[in-house]
């Protein structure tokens, strides 16, 4: 016995940590690929069920614009307003708390007009083909799609001003958000 | 760290410090980790915007023989959504259903298959119970729908 191995604790205790580094790489692989960098062009909005939801397929979002109308964070979720309807996942009639915002933008009732004849006209001239006079017409359609995300607790009267202002500029083809049936 | 690799042995002579490593990874695994959140699985209707019939350019046509209209109010006494057909409410999306399919029915059979559903909501109800109309409206294979709107007196003010 006297002449057993003396214990060196550097060499004896021993983690291989070449598991967890596997583990890990894979947790990160996970996270990084299902990351959501689309944060800004779709706000955190909770759409309605519907049965008959079609599924929105990726080729079938591309070339079209996202409106959202969201509310303001409450203070539930540490967010700057009160709403205890909103928190009980009622409807909200306080139109003060509710936005319209397109790619992280918010509009007003007035820059929502002239975002929307904006991009009908350049959307006519560019991807239509129309010459500059009857980019201008507004009575002449747009084929540009537009993507309503609506809340569901919010009042008709936003998505309401969203389909006036869309009309004004012509543009008619309007998606409404839904959330689709579970596949089974 | 002990068995983090930084040390020359018989084993491994050609040490690797992987501690700075698994530290990095740690960040980056704790970053994506705290801002991941389930999505939704996203769908949506298409209930287009008549291309001729545009914001005050004609005249609504009243004579409309067998208008198949769902009006929606909010009732604020019960804080739900009353939805009628003519004057009559429904309560069931079944029966809701049968009924918009039943005039579309008869309306075609009398050649006025184009007939649209037309849904006119409050200002003050719920986007959810539209959407629930419409869906209604999707399953029974009502192939065309509008929406009847008043000018809308919502003014949003311009953020700064």
């Amino acid at each position: 016995m006297s002449h057993s191995k003396s214990a060196n604790t550097e060499d004896s205790v021993y983690m291989n940590v070449i598991p967890m580094v596997d583990i890990m790489f894979l947790l990160l692989l996970f996270f990084m690929l299902t990351a959501d960098f689309g944060g800004r062009e779709l706000e955190e909005v909770k759409l309605a069920d519907g049965k008959s939801v079609a599924e929105d397929k990726q080729d079938e979002a591309k070339g079209r614009m996202n409106l959202n109308i969201f509310h303001t964070p409450t203070t539930k979720n540490d967010g700057p307003v009160v709403c205890a309807d909103f928190d009980a996942d009622r409807v909200c009639h306080d139109s003060g708390h509710w936005n319209i915002a397109i790619r992280g933008k918010r509009y007003g009732s007035d820059s929502l007009e002239t975002w929307a004849k904006d991009q009908a006209y350049w959307y006519k001239k560019e991807k239509q083909g129309m010459d500059d006079v009857k980019a201008k017409d507004f009575t002449l359609p747009c084929e540009l799609r537009i993507m309503v995300r609506c809340d569901s607790r919010a009042p008709f009267q936003f998505p309401q001003l969203v389909m006036e202002k869309m009309g004004k500029a012509a543009i008619y083809k309007i998606e409404y958000g839904a959330a689709a049936p579970t596949k089974k | 760290m002990a068995g983090g690799g930084g040390e020359a042995n018989a084993d491994n002579p050609l040490p690797l410090n992987v501690v700075p490593l698994i530290d990095v990874i740690f960040c980056l695994l704790l970053f994506f980790m705290c801002s991941f959140h389930f999505k939704t699985l996203e769908g949506k209707m298409d209930a287009w915007l008549p291309q001729d019939k545009g914001n005050n350019k004609t005249q609504v046509d009243n004579k409309i023989i067998g208008e198949v209209r769902i009006t929606l109010e909010w009732d604020r006494v019960q804080l739900k959504t009353l939805r009628k057909f003519g004057r009559t409410p429904y309560d069931s999306d079944e029966e809701l259903g049968q009924v918009m399919r039943d005039q579309f029915d008869r309306n075609k059979a009398n050649g006025n298959g184009e007939v649209p559903v037309i849904i006119q909501p409050n200002t003050d109800v719920p986007w959810l119970d539209v959407i629930h109309v419409m869906d209604i409206v999707h399953q029974k294979n009502l192939p065309k729908m509008e929406f009847a709107l008043a000018k809308s007196e919502l003014v949003i003010p311009e953020p700064h």
